[in-house]
């Protein structure tokens, strides 16, 4: 098959679609995530969207816009068992996401066990991902890159020295939140793309393969920016040629990149400056 | 117009149920040099965490510039260098331009020359393209007080500022500070445990220790009998003498 004939196929043109904006809002957001010591946040929001997903399937809501909510109102749960409640962040996240899970299965036991559609959301596919879903990547997308250009300034003071921001009159609170929010609308629709169990390795990957790298703020933006779009265009076309559950495949296609961003580090090193 | 810059009045701070700080109160006038001294655990980062409104009195208050501080917006006025400066990621993507331009408020001008000059004047001009993570603590200390210094601003409040610089870089930072302190002239607020030290820089001593317990002019710290019997009349000898016969009670 040629290239022409793969990217003919309109839920490959969705898929790409879609999967370029959501990969460029997950890779940028992750990189301040991962920096804040905050990585395992994507795991907890999406463990909570399974609640949020139950809770759609059994009343009847389509399950994405219905987890949506709910996952907002989680962050920030989190965020203000952080700062208020002195729960330390891993410990909040796990306990909003246990709490997410156990909603979740007990809303599915009353409705009579798993069913098709929620085994489906575990797993991702962004091969079938609806035109709605797709329209929405590219202002999710503009969202987290508008933030992350407009307030770069005051993302790296609070991300390397929270205490100095707040000297110099940041509102750190703002910035906070916002990225706490941010990162529920991006692991909700990064669920459609490779399930609850991987959406955080969306968020994480490109972020730690930039990183190998260690040049400034700016520049690891981009790289993990390109490192998260390029893991989808290989991802969805390997899962298409080789017959691979989609998710899966870029998940794989992104620790692919972090691996050989980490030899060449390595390499880096033993040559020496 | 009033010359006084920073104010703080009654000030009082409890951390679970601990009193922290009680009834601390001063006055600064601008070009002052506060050395602010106590023993571990006497609240003086505390203080300097109130007055940068980093932490909330639970008793008092400070004016900013004749400002109250729950009004002061004027952040790019102070400079200030936290005390844990080795607790950074290490692997943290940020270059030592980048971190020193944090110092600049987002409407400065030409902030690529202003961070040259900056890092320049604490001699670490050649770090500017390096990561935060790759220098030495003296290295990174170097480059926080230029974050400290970019916004040219009119205080200066510096938590242990030397504790990561060896001698010869110490004395080179302290000589910029009575530099910035005689010539702009800079308010500093300098917290120390180098007691013995302090004297040689600055004007004036706030000893602190929950409350106040000595506020004044260094001579005046000397010439102190509540001083003496604090530290003993051999201590007190040895601190006053390092910082010059003139003072010697």
């Amino acid at each position: 098959m040629s290239l022409a004939e793969f990217l003919g196929f309109a839920f490959i043109q969705k898929a790409l679609f879609a999967g370029v904006f959501l990969a460029l809002a997950c890779s940028l957001l992750g990189v301040v995530l991962v920096l804040r010591r905050l990585s395992l946040i994507g795991d907890g929001l999406a463990h909570v969207a399974f609640g949020g997903l139950a809770a759609g399937l059994v009343l009847n809501v389509y399950p994405l816009y219905a987890s949506l909510p709910i996952v907002m109102i989680s962050s920030v749960g989190i965020w203000r068992l952080t700062e208020r409640a002195r729960i330390l962040g891993d410990a909040a996240i796990g306990i909003v996401s246990s709490l997410g899970i156990a909603s979740g299965v007990i809303l599915v036991s009353l409705a009579d066990g798993f069913n098709v559609d929620l085994m489906s959301y575990l797993f991702g596919n962004i091969l079938a991902i609806t035109g709605g879903e797709a329209a929405s990547a590219p202002f999710i997308a503009a969202a987290v890159v508008a933030f992350m250009t407009v307030y770069q300034r005051e993302i790296l003071s609070v991300s390397f020295d929270e205490e100095f921001a707040r000297a110099s009159g940041i509102d750190h609170r703002k910035i906070n939140r916002t990225i706490i929010l941010l990162a529920a609308v991006v692991v909700v629709f990064a669920m459609k793309m490779a399930g609850i169990m991987l959406a955080s390795a969306l968020l994480i990957l490109p972020a730690v393969t930039a990183l190998q790298f260690a040049l400034g703020f700016k520049a690891t933006l981009v790289l993990a920016g390109s490192f998260g779009v390029l893991a989808v265009i290989g991802g969805v076309a390997a899962a298409f040629f080789l017959d691979l559950p989609a998710g899966a495949t870029i998940v794989l296609a992104n620790f692919c990149f972090f691996l050989l961003a980490r030899i060449g580090a390595g390499l880096g090193r033993a040559k020496g400056p | 117009m009033s010359n006084t810059v920073i104010q703080a009045r009654e000030l009082g701070f409890s951390y679970n149920s601990r009193e922290v700080l009680r009834k601390v109160g001063f006055s600064l006038e601008r070009g002052d040099y506060l050395g602010l001294v106590g023993p571990n655990g006497s609240g003086k980062s505390t203080l300097l965490k109130i007055i940068l409104r980093i932490l909330a009195p639970s008793r008092g208050e400070v004016t900013l510039f004749g400002e109250p501080l729950r009004d002061f917006r004027q952040w790019a006025r102070i400079g200030y260098l936290p005390q844990k400066t080795d607790s950074f990621n290490p692997s943290f993507p940020a270059t030592a331009g980048e971190v020193v331009a944090l110092g600049l408020q987002p409407s400065a001008g030409r902030r690529k020359k202003a961070v040259d000059e900056s890092l320049a004047l604490v001699g670490a001009g050649d770090l500017r393209d390096k990561l935060i993570g790759e220098l030495s603590g003296g290295e990174r200390q170097r480059v926080l007080i230029a974050r400290a210094l970019v916004g040219a601003p009119e205080i200066l409040i510096l938590d242990e500022p030397s504790s990561a610089l060896d001698p010869e870089a110490r004395e080179s930072f302290f000589g910029l500070l009575r530099e910035l302190n005689e010539s702009r002239p800079v308010t500093i607020v300098l917290v120390t445990h180098d007691l013995g030290n302090i004297g040689r820089y600055a004007g004036k001593l706030l000893y602190l220790d929950r409350e106040v317990l000595f506020f004044g002019s260094f001579a005046d710290f000397c010439r102190s009998e509540a001083m003496t019997s604090l530290f003993g009349a051999a201590s007190q000898h040895i601190i006053c003498h390092r910082h010059g016969p003139e003072v010697e009670g």
